[in-house]
């Protein structure tokens, strides 16, 4: 109850927010109309949400199977369980994403050369690489407090939010001016704000910033999703816990 | 060769705030080549045991080895050489069983073609492409046994998997895994409240009880030796157990009775001479006893007064 009101909340919160932001669109950093705004970002974030739920929520229904133990009796680690969902349900939303490219395209959404399309499907790679430590760390947590409940949707939530999924960077600088400058050295908002550059404005100016910011990004959430996820299994190894979620 | 050796395991767990203490120092030595049964009645940390040597969970101190391989230090050589299946292995009703094969063959990194010969042994092979939920209770169990042989373990940890089988599907997948065990070599170390399978499949057991240590194993026939009765009388009553006698009974006769259904019991009796006087005791005294059976005890029995012991169907000096 108390989870599905701060749901609604964040709902009714990220909504005003946008309606605010969109209110002077002279807050738009760059020359962006908001229906490519927001079909890009839709294209984009298909590649991401699903996989990053599935992730998240892999070891918990893998327990609901009774076959954590099996797994683990098998040399199968927490990580190959999560990432091996991450990633399958991952390709599934890659080759929906090539599916629904064609059609935003035709919308005109997409002003771009092929050069700049195949480097924003790297940096889209990378960003996808990103989430995957982002859900190794939400395993760890799993593995360590069992039932996470809705954190992993909120957390997504945030993500989203912070990566300009639902207003530009610079309307965050009315919160703070310097927000938009620290939110940049986050891999999903550099990475969302230049891939619609680079997708709807053929502008690929930042591409060598992003692939620096978002790889640095990644070895940073692996590194620490894999030793939360070691020190999480010792652990409840130890409390007799591993099985149960 | 050792085949199994646990050297003073201890694990205790908090539960409500309270550290408890479930493996109080159990130490004992199989060798290659043994099937051993680990008996006890509930809590007794009967699967905490099977957990830890099959490194699903962590001692908090001694340390055991499997084929030589220590649990902790050599985890993932042990993992290579065993299969542990507990009764909350479900398998996913809407795969089929081919597809469900594939699965859990690539998670043991083994050729799933491997577990055809089995499959035609347990007369399912011709299910291989139905889902899971078109087989029987007892074609699950043993796909689940299946799924555990894949991999050619040298050692097997079976939990309860022949929980919730009737007695003629007990019965067909016991003489079909007998017969595999021996001839693959497998050991097995298993937990079963169901005292055929424990008397038909192993030649070792080790007896737990909460709180105190396990300090040997014993061969199944010098634990017979080491049972103090020598006669099982079981009675039926025509609607339900006649506490009265049964504790009349205890009183007068050195014996040990339990409950084993709403309407019979059993009587373990030390003495030959006793015998007919408990049976002249229950025609005479008791009005509706339907049915009176008497015969040596078995392993069988042993296992049903050791796994029974402490529970509520027991019938303590102190009642």
């Amino acid at each position: 109850m108390v989870v599905d009101f701060l749901w609604s909340l964040a709902n009714v919160i990220a909504f005003g927010f946008m309606g605010v932001a969109f209110q002077s669109f002279s807050d738009m950093d760059i020359n962006i109309v908001p229906y490519q705004f927001f079909l890009i970002n839709t294209l984009v974030w298909t590649v991401f949400s699903n996989p990053f739920i599935d992730g998240a929520y892999s070891v918990t229904d893998e327990a609901s199977w009774g076959t954590i133990g099996f797994m683990i009796a098998n040399k199968i680690k927490f990580e190959d369980i999560a990432l091996g969902r991450y990633f399958a349900t991952g390709v599934r939303f890659f080759i929906i994403f090539f599916a629904l490219t064609p059609l935003v395209y035709v919308t005109g959404a997409i002003h771009t050369t092929t050069t700049i399309f195949l480097e924003s499907l790297l940096v889209i790679t990378i960003l996808f690489f990103f989430l995957g430590g982002i859900v190794l760390i939400l395993t760890a947590l799993t593995i360590m407090y069992k039932r996470l409940g809705e954190f992993p949707r909120i957390t997504l939530t945030i993500i989203r939010i912070l990566s300009t999924y639902f207003t530009p960077l610079a309307t965050f600088g009315r919160i703070h001016p310097s927000l938009p400058n620290i939110l940049y050295q986050f891999p999903m908002t550099s990475g969302i704000v230049e891939l619609r550059k680079m997708l709807i404005l053929g502008d690929n100016s930042a591409f060598y910033t992003v692939l620096r910011i978002s790889i640095l990004g990644t070895l940073v959430v692996y590194t620490m999703g894999l030793s939360l996820i070691y020190i999480a299994t010792m652990e409840s190894k130890r409390r007799g816990t591993i099985e149960k979620y | 060769m050792k085949g199994i050796e646990a050297i003073e395991l201890r694990k205790s767990f908090i539960d409500g705030g309270e550290r408890v203490e479930v493996l109080s120092g159990v130490t004992f030595s199989i060798p290659k080549g043994s099937n051993l049964a680990v008996i006890g009645p509930n809590g007794s940390g009967k699967t905490t045991l099977l957990k830890i040597l099959s490194t699903i969970l962590s001692p908090d101190s001694g340390r055991a080895y499997i084929r030589g391989f220590d649990i902790m230090e050599e985890a993932d050589n042990v993992r290579k050489i065993i299969t542990y299946i507990n009764p909350e292995f479900r398998l996913h009703e809407r795969l089929t069983v081919k597809r469900t094969l594939k699965f859990f063959a690539i998670i043991q990194d083994v050729d799933w073609q491997s577990s055809i010969p089995l499959l035609e042994l347990f007369g399912i092979k011709h299910m291989l492409d139905s889902p899971v939920a078109a087989l029987s209770t007892g074609q699950k169990a043993a796909l689940k046994f299946i799924i555990g042989m894949m991999k050619n373990p040298e050692v097997l940890f079976m939990d309860e998997v022949f929980s919730g089988l009737d007695i003629s599907r007990v019965e067909k997948l016991l003489m079909i895994v007998d017969t595999l065990l021996q001839e693959k070599s497998v050991d097995l170390v298993i937990v079963d409240h169901n005292p055929d399978v424990l008397d038909r499949l192993c030649d070792k057991v080790i007896v737990m009880e909460r709180g105190k240590p396990v300090t040997r194993v014993y061969s199944t026939k010098e634990l017979l030796r080491k049972f103090d009765y020598k006669w099982d009388i079981i009675v039926t009553w025509m609607r339900e157990i006649d506490q009265n006698t049964l504790e009349d009974l205890k009183r007068s006769y050195d014996c040990n009775c339990i409950i084993i259904g709403p309407d019979r019991a059993r009587i373990f009796v030390k003495d030959d001479n006793i015998v007919k006087e408990i049976t002249d005791y229950l025609v005479k005294n008791s009005r509706n006893v339907i049915e009176i059976n008497t015969s040596p005890v078995t392993l069988k029995d042993l296992f049903l007064e050791v796994i029974m012991k402490q529970t509520k169907f027991m019938i303590d000096e102190s009642q």
